[in-house]
């Protein structure tokens, strides 16, 4: 029993942190281990002793079959969102000089509120851009009709 | 053979039929397809699109009937058919984008571009109504599709939602076809409400001849300039943009009037039963269509409101001023807020006729609401 009781506490020291699944914030699964830089309410940085690639996988992994859940990967990092109604909004992994940093964001109003001012302005943009196009073409191709009449 | 055995036939025979399986909620939607049967024929409201939405209501709301499902075999039975290959793959919106182009001609819109602005303007409801669906415990995904009813543009609003929320597909269709064919009952009280009697008398400019050659030109830039900024709705706004350039070139003739009439027929008769199809009574008959059914038309009075603000906002900076009636157009819901703008305006002045001005508009709608479309598009994917 003894021997039992040790191999199990034996595994349990031993288990690498990577596998560790007791962490979390908001629901959303954090990699134990590393330093933690920010801690807040809303916000949780922490900076990985562990390669980039890896936490990556351990995100995938962790995330995997979860829906609504979008992985964007660019290039130095990868950023994860949330498009249900998790309480967590999003996770940034990203390599910097000092190692894997990871942020975690609680979901949020300003974020939502924020990319939809930018997407209504852009309809007007494409509009815009668009109408300068139109201008443009009108007022060529009124001057060209106009010299061809003058050559008449 | 004794009583009890041909008693117990009748009984297994009995079984096979539908019988046994009605239920209360089946006959709710019998009553909804009804409605929409009823609208279509005795109203008239959008009759080509209403009626075989109803009958699809209708005939999908029966135990046992094999239209929906899949045969043992695999395969789609029929209307399943239709909205696998129709609406699921996103090729009906498309082609009735295709006919919807060869059918329309942008001239008022070129000949006073700066109406552009309302068609981006009118969008104000989508996005408006996005956070309140978010509110109301949806997720982005479906929140980002009820909100484009309020654009007022039915292939956008089933593109859109195919993409992002294709469980919403049936109540979003039926709410943006239910109220675009309501547009005469919705807009007007707004129209009149945000109006001052001299700014409904306002009389614009007569607009400019447009050349063939500019004609010819628009879808080409357009499409160019749709393809770079927003890549996501280019299979609409590109089919949209070959049915006008088939239409302005002039020399396929053959394929435009294909394009306007029966191809465009077809697929509305697919679209329809297939939308229809769709509204399975264990579906449709929850809180989350009922809501959008009613947030749907909150989305569309803002989209109408963010039209004629627009309107009047650009009347601070213009020495030509525009009538804020044509603002409503700015939703899409082609020719019909155009027509209202023209009935509303000819109230107060009997020769004030605004139709051709407000086509600028509401063939902005179309393009503003696609451009919030492809927005929503890259925002997920």
């Amino acid at each position: 029993m003894r021997k039992y009781v040790m191999f199990i506490i034996l595994v349990i020291v031993a288990l690498p942190a990577s596998i560790s699944w007791g962490e979390d914030f908001l629901g959303a699964p954090v990699i134990s281990g590393g330093k933690t830089v920010v801690s807040q309410k809303d916000r949780l940085e922490k900076l990985l002793d562990m390669g980039y690639q890896d936490a990556v996988k351990y995100y995938q992994e962790a995330l995997k079959g979860q829906e609504d859940v979008k992985f964007w990967d660019r290039t130095t990092e990868t950023y994860i969102e949330d498009h249900s109604n998790r309480p967590w909004h999003s996770i940034t992994i990203s390599k910097e000089p000092e190692g894997t940093k990871v942020v975690l964001l609680q979901d949020n109003w300003t974020w939502i509120i924020g990319t939809l001012i930018l997407r209504f302005i852009a309809v007007f943009v494409v509009l815009l851009v668009l109408y300068v196009a139109m201008c443009l073409s009108g007022a060529v191709l009124s001057r060209i009709a106009a010299a061809a009449e003058a050559k008449k | 053979m004794n009583v009890n055995e041909v008693l117990n036939m009748l009984y297994g025979i009995l079984h096979t039929t539908g019988i046994y399986s009605i239920g209360w909620k089946m006959v709710v939607m019998w009553t909804i397809g009804g409605v929409f049967l009823y609208l279509a024929i005795v109203k008239q409201f959008e009759p080509l699109l209403l009626l075989p939405i109803g009958f699809g209501i209708f005939i999908v709301n029966f135990p046992l009937v094999p239209l929906m499902g899949f045969t043992p075999e695999g395969r789609p039975e029929l209307l399943q058919a239709f909205y696998r290959y129709g609406l699921e793959w996103e090729i009906i919106p498309c082609v009735i984008f295709l006919g919807l182009g060869a059918m329309t001609d942008f001239g008022p819109l070129i000949a006073n571009p700066k109406v552009l602005l309302i068609g981006a303007g009118a969008q104000l409801g989508v996005f408006i109504t996005f956070t309140g669906t978010v509110l109301a415990g949806f997720t982005l995904r479906e929140a980002a599709s009820v909100s484009i009813i309020g654009g007022a543009d039915g292939p956008t609003t089933i593109y859109l939602t195919q993409h992002l929320a294709p469980q919403l597909l049936g109540a979003n269709a039926l709410a943006a076809y239910s109220y675009m064919a309501m547009v005469p009952l919705i807009q007007p009280p707004i129209m009149k409400l945000l109006t001052s009697p001299e700014e409904r008398k306002i009389r614009m400019k007569q607009l400019r001849p447009v050349s063939q050659t500019e004609k010819i030109l628009y879808p080409i830039v357009t499409c160019g300039i749709i393809a770079i900024l927003v890549p996501a709705v280019i299979p609409l706004m590109g089919m949209f943009m070959l049915g006008n350039l088939m239409k302005e070139s002039g020399v396929v003739g053959r394929l435009t009037e294909t394009a306007q009439g029966s191809l465009m027929n077809i697929v509305t008769i697919f679209l329809g039963v297939s939308v229809g199809a769709t509204m399975a009574a264990d579906k449709f008959l929850s809180a989350k269509p009922l809501f959008i059914f009613g947030l749907g038309l909150v989305d569309f009075a803002v989209c109408t409101f963010g039209g004629i603000l627009t309107v009047k906002i650009m009347n601070m900076f213009l020495k030509d001023k525009i009538n804020p009636l044509i603002g409503s157009a700015g939703v899409s819901a082609v020719p019909m807020a155009a027509r209202v703008s023209q009935v509303v305006g000819m109230k107060f002045d009997k020769t004030n006729h605004l139709l051709m001005h407000a086509m600028g508009p509401n063939l902005a709608g179309v393009i503003g609401s696609a451009a919030a479309a492809g927005m929503f598009i890259a925002m997920f994917d």
